[in-house]
């Protein structure tokens, strides 16, 4: 473990990263803390500029805080786009497990049934699997979880299929192991380091998809996140610029955070492909 | 004595802070003159192969480096001429071939375009000259049908086949020094021993010099004119081949030499009554490709086991020996019951395993075990030792004290610390690792141990004490061994009985004495014959 993190240390991008996904982290926990207030309470004068009337970050049009609005959906953004990756690592790793391990028919099946929801485009998919289910944040994290399993299953699947064949699993065999066990205790250890960094990656894009749905409109109504507040805004781009830019600056500060927090952990995990540059 | 060609002078090479050791090769001295072959001889580890590559600078720079000395080639120090320089002198002065033909050749470029490709960067020749030196050149290392090779790609010769395009290439422009890097280490015996032929009679023709790397003594005894011996970094003993292999100096050169497996059959032990384990008319083959949702044909088919017979007796080591093809591994899955054979019977006992489901194979799993070949692949890099080792037993319903304390007592048949215990196998050498993996494979108290290749992998001292061990555990316990290997030699040294397998079937069986001194089939003839060192009397030394 120590081992792991002076490998990590090295990347100066990815512990920067870490700190901003932690403060970023504090700020969703303490939001109710640092703005008692319900985010969607009209507290002031409509379209206040950053800085005045109160605003830290100004109002929106119905006289909201944008930066209590900030901070309240910095909780929703993680935490869809947590529990979506984390729906959606299970889901691949059984299907790709399942596919790797057994082969043969088992194997076309499940990647047959992989490549059609990968065919479908993922974003138009989520926005009809909402429209259908009616916005909540469980409905988002279903939507979100069916459209990105099927890179975790090809990823997983890929390494069954490497580790299955090696020595190690064949003595399994001989000392007359069963296949369940020797999918979870002897392959799926040794495939966990590339889950982890796809998964880091993941919610990110998770994250750049509940937004996406807020913003059309298909977000949680009860639920104030960034995607909201930047839809609530856009019709007022020109006018009442900060309404989306400071929203949208705190998607683009998270999710680039997140992105070098994965890659430092291939750095981490994979030491030898980063001494191979 | 010829004119000096290459003169290496107090070379050391430095490798990257944090490696286990401050300098690869330490204040290394070497002579090589016209006509003449030097093998440097080592173990993994000792430096040899960065020797050669200093030699052609393909050291893998910057992190490893020349620190010290010079490589005099002609009147210039290579170690410290500029990239353009150097660029002239590899293929067309000096050249090399690699162990592995199939990752030094491109694999989407035809064997005729990678040699045209030297001629072009070396000297100016017409299209059509250059085609016909080619030619010419495919023709004299002994390819058969030039024309249709050289517009072959890499996949679609063999690896002996591979190998001679390689050695087309490397001397192609006559360069006066060869390096050859293990050149036959990744082939068979019999394609090895033409390879070697071969090369001797290019190096007579063209004067070139061979500086050749090997571990292997018994292509030194065949091939070297002087013997280089290093161990870790440092050389150890030089002399010519005769004085090294029969009066050899140093303690390392002894204990190297004394540990290579001699070409003499063991002594006939007196054969038990009691088979443990038949096999009757077993096959098995693959198919291959062309199959969509598993229906249709798969449309090529390899028939990598047909109708062998065995029968192994209690406490006998029974050896299949074949080249790489031969379905000797195969057949040891089979055996084991890896892969389900398609046709014919496995007897353990007076059962037949091969009717048997999962459940049913359970408690006759225990009775027959397996030791792998690659002691890196072998073990769980996730699991701790003592859980690797304790977990057959639990499987099979041993309480977890016993297991455990089952696993501390075999860490002490295999001769590892009780310490192993809690580490992982990455602590480990490749040597103490395959004793862990004899120890798994006795943890179940088995009749039956299938060893797969277990120490081909291995340095040859290492491979001694692990056929030792073995030979140990084999007369303490009373098992039976089922010994899968290529290496004649070993064969000779460790089994009572020998198969010999080719193109999956066994074309000649006997106890190990007669069948070595007395071969009846063909293919055996020219299995022994092709043995390195097998003329060679090494010395008998005493460790």
């Amino acid at each position: 473990m120590s081992d792991f993190w002076s490998r990590y240390r090295r990347n100066y991008a990815a512990v920067f990263g870490l700190a901003v996904v932690v403060l970023i982290l504090i700020m969703a926990l303490t939001a109710s803390f640092l703005y008692p207030n319900d985010p969607f309470r009209l507290i002031g004068k409509p379209l206040s500029e950053p800085f005045t009337n109160g605003f830290l970050l100004g109002s929106d049009s119905l006289g909201r805080d944008v930066a209590s609005g900030i901070v309240h959906g910095a909780k929703t953004s993680l935490l869809i786009g947590f529990v979506a990756t984390i729906v959606s690592v299970f889901i691949g790793i059984f299907f790709g497990a399942f596919a790797g391990y057994f082969g043969g028919r088992v194997d076309d099946i499940l990647m047959r049934v992989t490549e059609i929801f990968q065919t479908i485009p993922s974003f138009i998919f989520a926005i009809l699997l909402v429209a259908i289910m009616k916005p909540s944040i469980v409905s988002i994290v279903i939507a979100i979880a069916v459209v990105s399993w099927p890179g975790v299953a090809r990823l997983v699947r890929g390494e069954f299929l490497a580790i299955k064949n090696r020595e190690f699993v064949q003595a399994c065999h001989t000392l007359g192991m069963g296949d369940f066990r020797i999918m979870l205790r002897e392959i799926l250890p040794n495939c966990l380091s590339p889950i982890i960094v796809v998964g880091s990656l993941m919610i990110a894009t998770a994250i750049l998809i509940e937004s996406g749905l807020a913003f059309l409109g298909l977000g949680d109504p009860n639920i104030m996140s960034w995607g909201f507040l930047i839809g609530a805004g856009r019709t007022m781009l020109r006018s009442a610029w900060w309404v989306c830019t400071f929203p949208g600056v705190a998607i683009l500060i998270t999710v680039l955070a997140i992105n070098l927090i994965g890659e430092g952990l291939n750095d981490a995990l994979n030491p030898r492909l980063k001494e191979r540059q | 004595m010829k004119q000096k060609i290459l003169s290496i002078d107090n070379l050391s090479i430095l490798l990257p802070a944090g490696a286990d050791r401050q300098y690869a090769v330490q204040h290394v001295d070497l002579e090589l003159h016209a006509g003449e072959t030097v093998c440097v001889v080592g173990e993994s580890g000792s430096g040899k192969s960065l020797t050669a590559r200093a030699v052609m600078g393909l050291l893998p720079a910057p992190h490893v480096r020349v620190a010290e000395g010079s490589i005099i080639f002609g009147a210039e120090d290579i170690s410290k001429v500029d990239y353009e320089r150097l660029r002239e002198l590899r293929g067309s002065e000096i050249s090399m071939i690699f162990q592995e033909p199939m990752t030094a050749l491109n694999p989407v470029m035809t064997i005729g375009n990678q040699i045209d490709e030297i001629f072009r960067y070396h000297v100016s020749m017409s299209a059509k000259e250059r085609v016909k030196k080619a030619l010419s050149l495919l023709f004299e290392v002994n390819l058969p049908d030039p024309e249709k090779i050289i517009d072959a790609y890499p996949h679609e010769l063999s690896g002996g086949q591979r190998q001679r395009s390689m050695i087309a290439m490397a001397l192609a422009l006559g360069p006066k020094i060869l390096i050859a890097d293990e050149p036959t280490t990744a082939l068979d015996v019999t394609t090895q021993a033409q390879i070697l032929q071969l090369i001797r009679d290019m190096q007579k023709r063209l004067d070139t010099g061979v500086l050749f790397i090997t571990h292997d003594f018994g292509v030194v005894a065949d091939i070297a004119d002087r013997v280089v011996v290093m161990q870790e970094g440092k050389i150890v003993e030089t002399g010519t081949a005769k004085q090294v292999l029969t009066k050899p100096k140093h303690s390392y050169t002894k204990s190297l030499i004394a540990a290579i497996p001699r070409l003499k059959p063991r002594k006939a032990r007196l054969r038990a009554s009691e088979v443990v384990l038949r096999a009757e008319g077993v096959y098995k083959s693959f198919g291959s490709g062309g199959s969509f949702f598993g229906f249709g044909k798969p449309s090529r088919e390899v028939k990598a086991v047909q109708n062998v017979q065995l029968e192994l007796r209690r406490g006998e080591t029974l050896g299949v020996v074949g080249e790489s093809g031969s379905g000797k591994s195969t057949l040891a899955r089979c055996v084991i019951r890896l892969i389900d054979c398609d046709q014919g019977k496995i007897e353990l006992g007076d059962v037949d395993i091969t009717k048997l489901n999962r459940n049913e194979l359970r408690p006759y799993r225990k009775r027959i075990q397996m030791i792998f070949q690659d002691p890196f692949a072998s073990l769980n890099p996730r699991i701790r030792v003592g859980d690797i080792i304790s977990q057959g037993p639990l499987l099979q319903g041993v309480e977890r004290h016993d297991a455990v304390n089952r696993a501390y007592k075999l860490l002490d048949t295999v001769g590892l610390d009780r310490r192993s215990f809690d580490r992982f196998p990455h602590e480990f050498s490749g040597g103490q690792r395959q004793r862990i993996g004899i120890a798994r494979a006795l943890s179940l108290k088995p009749d039956i141990l299938v060893a797969d290749e277990p120490v081909s992998a291995l340095d040859v001292s290492i491979q001694a004490q692990i056929l030792q061990l073995l030979d140990e555990i084999r007369t303490q316990m009373d098992l039976s061994m089922l010994f899968i290997t290529h290496d004649l030699r070993v064969a000779a040294q460790v089994c009572d009985y020998v198969a010999v397998m080719q193109h999956g079937k066994i074309v000649e069986m006997g106890p190990t004495a007669e069948l070595f001194v007395a071969p009846k089939d063909a293919y055996t003839k020219s299995l022994l014959a092709a043995v390195p060192g097998k003329d060679w009397h090494f010395s008998e030394i005493n460790k």
